[in-house]
């Protein structure tokens, strides 16, 4: 069992593999590191440092807790990536070395290490900027938090399992998603367990501090959200929106079906070559595990394990109500996530790949160097294909953003001096017009699809680059201030961008349509209005 | 596999990791620039947003092109990673030359001799087209391996799977980049001086042992050409090759160029640079030529010195299309003549030379990194400002009244704006369009430029301006009004056709054409 002071001695941390494994993460984003783009909510956070409450809005307690104290707040090219990618890979050697405590040779240790950390899962993560650094940092938070879990169960019970709540707590309460994390962590650490063919009361008593830890969490997170919702402090939104206790249990079923499917699904940037590869080896693992199972009943363990491996690795999805909004659930559901799966999958993978290594069997051991190696090849790869369609669609849509801005500043109404309240119709998402799906592909919202310049956000990158601030905050028309050229307008002209009517200047207001759907719904809003006016 | 590794001469010891790691640094270090600023050429617009196909190299002859690409990255041109994975087989290559020409093992000399040959500037021309970077520099480490692997043969009890391993060396790059027969003779030729002059060998000797070099590269040779009976390729300059009846005037032109290439300067190659590499030759003929060798010696020496001189221009005695003087054959050519001077001064066994070898190097290398950094700054500045250019013609083809993205329009630009130019100011004697004065806006690549960053998809790919296109409107625009950029009437939209105008030359050119269609149609 690992003593709390190996964890805090760096010399155990296996130097070699440490600075491999970061310095090819590092490789793998150095576009973004070298080319400062950030994602469609960084705008402001960008122009402006943000503060400890900066995340209470949606529930996330904590997640600006890293950001303030390691850069001041501050999102900072480089520096952002570079810390949580450390974070990051100090996690992952924790977890293989010292909470699931695997001894294989130190080149195959390493060459694991490296493939887990440049998985692309962790692309999507990047996209936000915000959040770069406190995602990354939670996965090190948890790992300490199940290492103290399991050392709570050789010595002080309590301490431990405080400690462990404590640092479970401070994750969840910044990004419950990343609970993934925690249970797939436990489910795969009873597996291990199992597998040493420890007795049942064994297994639950080693098990006990997790369970407490969690539910602690949980239990505090779910009364300090209504506590905020109350108190108007947060927001009801899509990403705390829960289901009741009787509806996670129904959402079992539909969770289990995804979470298989996923492992098999290519989505954008996870080509059907490497859903195949990290699926089989997924699948070979957990034969293997079955194939030595002792009696029915432990052939009934096993499968229950495996069954709740499965639904813990999209825990998140299973207490999101994903009907909340339909905005979300109709792109990607969040049983297909990739920043949620980044909290599991990545894990059992290690898990999986490390069982390999350390087989008594030849043919496991040189079945995992050379899926790694394929792997390894693959990640990195697709990492830098990400990182080359980010470049290209921000730059795109920037310059887009630029056109658009002359076309308004060359407008014979337009007065600089004043703040004006500006509507985007739509937006005009650029990234895919780069990137050439591969077959049977679905999803990537984050990776791929979404917009930099979200139409709800018009002012915050439009003023983005100006000497002055030229439109208000929000973005709705006061009905008082209609005049009937802006009517005539929507209602009747209107037009599409590029077209000369799709911008509409006058002294209050500038109207700019990108997208279809959002101008024809705008002109029926219009319409009903001048309908219901009395004639 | 160690011991078989050594058996062969490759076997890696501590000073060859290091040696390479140094070097690979140095050499990165070299094109840092280039690696971080993701600049493409105007060849690679549509690769670069879409993937190399395996076939995308056939219609120019270039059948084994893209086989590196599809196998490393999937077909993508990839930022940062296609310039690492090019140095790292470059310098691998380097690295075995160095053991092919059996260059004394010191660390120091290994560090140098890598990275003199791969800061050199004309390594640059492999950089400006991004998709083929990747196999241009592993053409060298497969072709270098290919006559380090038959030097080994005729030591072989069983010599087939060499013969056929070394042919597979040569006919790879042959098959991606025919100049590559350039290195192929000068490095050959060059170990035949080395074992002849330095290592004392007898002419009958080194027969024996490279001759199956020799049959090899036929053997790659003959595949090389039947490979054309069964692709299909279109005819293209680079595909065409001298007549039996135009060799001797050949043989007379190339001559004067193997000499001239030492004096001719390029961009970024001027004359004091030039010069600096030519006292660096001439030092190494001296200590050459002050070796203790009979007369009769002294002549064949001299005789495979005239023909490693002769090699470096091999490309440009069988192709029809002018290549001398072209920085991308150079590097395969008449850079590795100055390697192998490098390897002379360093070999030769007065110490004055080894030593002088030494300078040279510190002299040369950062006189090599100096050029890279001026060449990519200006690469750089032309490169944004040739996109800024296009960000304007876009944006007033969006402004303008007749545009509707939502039809698709016969796109034409007329001519092409070279900016590095602009950010130049030295003299050369010979210009080398990919060093310098390629547009990254060229005028052929106008249709995949236009929508490059455009949210839309509004031109008509397939097919060109026909002539019933050209409607009494445009033909008036183009004669009367039409001016180059960026001036107001330096764009055209109808229903139907864009035209975008940047030059004068080409606008005549352009107006002239549809005069010539026009009357001999008879829609005057």
């Amino acid at each position: 069992m690992t003593s709390i002071k190996d964890i805090f001695n760096i010399k155990n941390y296996t130097p070699k593999t440490l600075i491999l494994a970061f310095s090819l993460l590092c490789l793998s984003f150095a576009p973004l590191f070298f080319n400062f783009i950030w994602g469609n909510h960084d705008w402001m956070p960008m122009l402006n440092h943000s503060h400890l409450g900066s995340g209470l809005i949606e529930g996330r307690m904590t997640q600006y807790i890293f950001l303030v104290l390691l850069l001041g707040g501050k999102l900072l090219p480089i520096l952002n990536f570079a810390i949580g990618f450390f974070a990051y890979t100090i996690a992952l050697i924790i977890l293989s070395k010292y909470f699931f405590e695997f001894p294989p040779s130190q080149s195959k240790y390493t060459l694991i290490i490296c493939t887990i950390a440049t998985l692309p899962f962790i692309n999507e993560i990047t996209y936000f900027h915000f959040i770069i650094l406190s995602q990354l940092i939670w996965t090190l938070t948890i790992a300490i938090s199940l290492i103290c879990a399991q050392k709570a169960t050789t010595a002080h019970f309590g301490f431990y399992t405080f400690l462990s709540t404590l640092f479970l707590t401070l994750s969840i309460s910044g990004y419950p998603a990343c609970a993934n994390l925690f249970i797939t962590s436990t489910i795969l650490y009873a597996i291990k367990l199992n597998s040493q063919k420890q007795t049942y009361t064994k297994l639950i008593k080693n098990l006990t501090p997790f369970i407490i830890s969690f539910l602690i969490s949980f239990t505090f997170l779910y009364i300090a959200y209504q506590y905020m919702l109350k108190n108007n402090i947060m927001i009801n939104s899509y990403n705390n929106a829960t289901l009741s206790i009787i509806e996670v249990f129904k959402n079992i079923p539909y969770v289990l079906k995804n979470s298989i499917i996923s492992l098999i699904q290519p989505q954008p940037f996870f080509s059907l070559t490497f859903k195949l590869i990290t699926f089989f080896i997924i699948i070979y693992y957990i034969i293997s595990y079955f194939a030595s199972y002792t009696s029915k009943s432990d052939y009934f363990i096993r499968f229950s394990l495996i069954l709740a491996l499965f639904i813990g690795l999209k825990f998140s999805a299973l207490l999101i109500n994903e009907n909340h909004t339909n905005y979300f659930a109709e792109r990607d559901p969040i049983s297909f996530a990739i920043r949620t799966d980044f909290f599991s999958v990545p894990t059992f993978l290690m898990f999986a790949l490390t069982s390999l290594a350390s087989s008594s069997y030849r043919f496991n051991k040189n079945l995992c160097s050379i899926v790694c190696a394929f792997l390894l090849i693959i990640n990195i790869n697709s990492n830098l294909h990400y990182s080359k369609i980010q470049i290209f669609g921000f730059k795109s849509e920037t310059n887009l953003m630029e056109r658009m801005i002359n076309r308004i500043q060359s407008d014979e109404n337009y007065i600089p001096q004043n703040l004006y309240t500006f509507v985007q119709l739509g937006e005009i998402t650029l990234r895919p017009k780069f990137y050439t799906p591969s077959k049977y592909e679905k999803f990537g919202f984050y990776t791929l699809k979404t917009s930099y310049m979200r139409y709800w956000i018009a002012n915050e990158f439009h003023n983005f680059y100006l000497p002055f601030s030229f439109i208000l905050q929000g973005q709705s028309i006061n009905p008082d201030n209609v005049t009937p050229p802006l009517a005539n307008f929507i209602i009747y002209e209107n037009n599409l961008w590029p077209s000369p009517y799709s911008t509409y200047v006058d002294n209050k207001h500038i109207i700019i349509s990108t997208a279809r759907t959002e101008k024809n719904m705008m002109s029926d809003q219009f319409k009903k209005l001048t309908e219901s006016l009395p004639k | 596999m160690i011991n078989k590794l050594k058996k062969y001469n490759l076997n890696f010891d501590k000073n060859d990791i290091k040696s390479i790691i140094y070097s690979f640094i140095i050499i990165n270090f070299a094109f840092l620039y280039h690696t971080l600023n993701l600049i493409w050429g105007n060849h690679d617009v549509t690769f670069i947003k879409e993937e190399l196909l395996l076939s995308s190299g056939l219609f120019e002859g270039r059948f084994t092109q893209f086989i590196p690409y599809r196998l490393l990255t999937n077909g993508q041109i990839l930022p940062i990673l296609n310039n690492l994975i090019g140095f790292a087989f470059l310098t691998l290559g380097l690295w075995v030359l160095a053991r092919y020409w059996n260059l004394k093992k010191n660390k120091l000399y290994y560090t140098l001799f890598i990275s003199f040959f791969a800061t050199l500037p004309y390594t640059l021309s492999w950089l400006y087209f991004t998709f083929i970077t990747i196999s241009c520099m592993l053409w060298v480490l497969l072709a270098i391996l290919g006559l380090h692997l038959s030097s080994f043969i005729y030591k072989q009890k069983s010599k087939t799977l060499f013969i056929i391993l070394s042919t597979l060396c040569f006919y790879l790059p042959l098959g991606g980049y025919p100049p590559v027969i350039n290195t192929i003779f000068v490095c050959l030729s060059a170990k035949i001086l080395i074992s002849y002059a330095l290592e004392k060998k007898s002419l009958k000797e080194i027969f024996s042992q490279h001759i199956y070099t020799i049959l090899c590269i036929i053997i790659a040779i003959i595949c090389f050409k039947t490979t054309f009976l069964f692709i299909k390729s279109d005819s293209v300059y680079n595909l065409q090759i001298l007549n039996l009846k135009e060799i001797p005037q050949k043989l007379l032109s190339i001559i004067f160029i193997s000499f001239n290439q030492f004096i001719i300067s390029l961009p970024y190659m001027e004359k004091p640079y030039k010069i600096t590499l030519l006292v660096m030759s001439l030092t190494s003929i001296i200590g050459l030529f002050a070796l203790p060798l009979s007369p009769k010696n002294k002549l064949i020496t001299f005789f495979i010195l005239f023909i490693t001189l002769l090699s470096t221009s091999t490309t440009t005695f069988l192709a029809t299309a002018p290549t001398q003087y072209v920085a991308r054959i150079d590097f395969y050519g008449l850079g590795f003549l100055y390697l192998f001077f490098i390897y002379l001064t360093l070999s030769i066994t007065p110490k004055i030379f080894p030593s002088l070898g030494i300078i040279f190097l510190f002299i040369l290398i950062p006189f090599n990194i100096l050029n890279d950094y001026r060449a990519l700054t200006i690469w750089k500045q032309g490169f944004d400002a040739e996109y800024q250019i296009l960000d304007r013609v876009v944006e007033r083809i969006e402004n303008h009244e007749n545009f509707n993205p939502h039809k698709q329009y016969r796109y034409y630009q007329v001519g092409d704006i070279a900016l590095r130019p602009a950010y130049y100011n030295s003299t050369f004697d010979f210009n080398d369009v990919f060093l310098y004065s390629h547009p990254y806006l060229a005028m052929w690549q106008g249709k995949n430029l236009i929508e490059f960053y455009s949210p839309f998809n509004y031109v008509d790919n397939k097919n060109e301006i026909y002539i019933s296109d050209i409607t009494p409107q445009l033909y008036t625009f183009m004669k009367d009004k039409a001016r180059p950029w960026p001036h107001q009437n330096s764009i055209y939209i109808d229903d139907k056709i864009i035209v975008v105008i940047y030059r004068q030359n080409e606008l005549n050119e352009f107006i002239n054409q549809i005069q010539q269609t026009l009357s001999s149609t008879q829609l005057k």
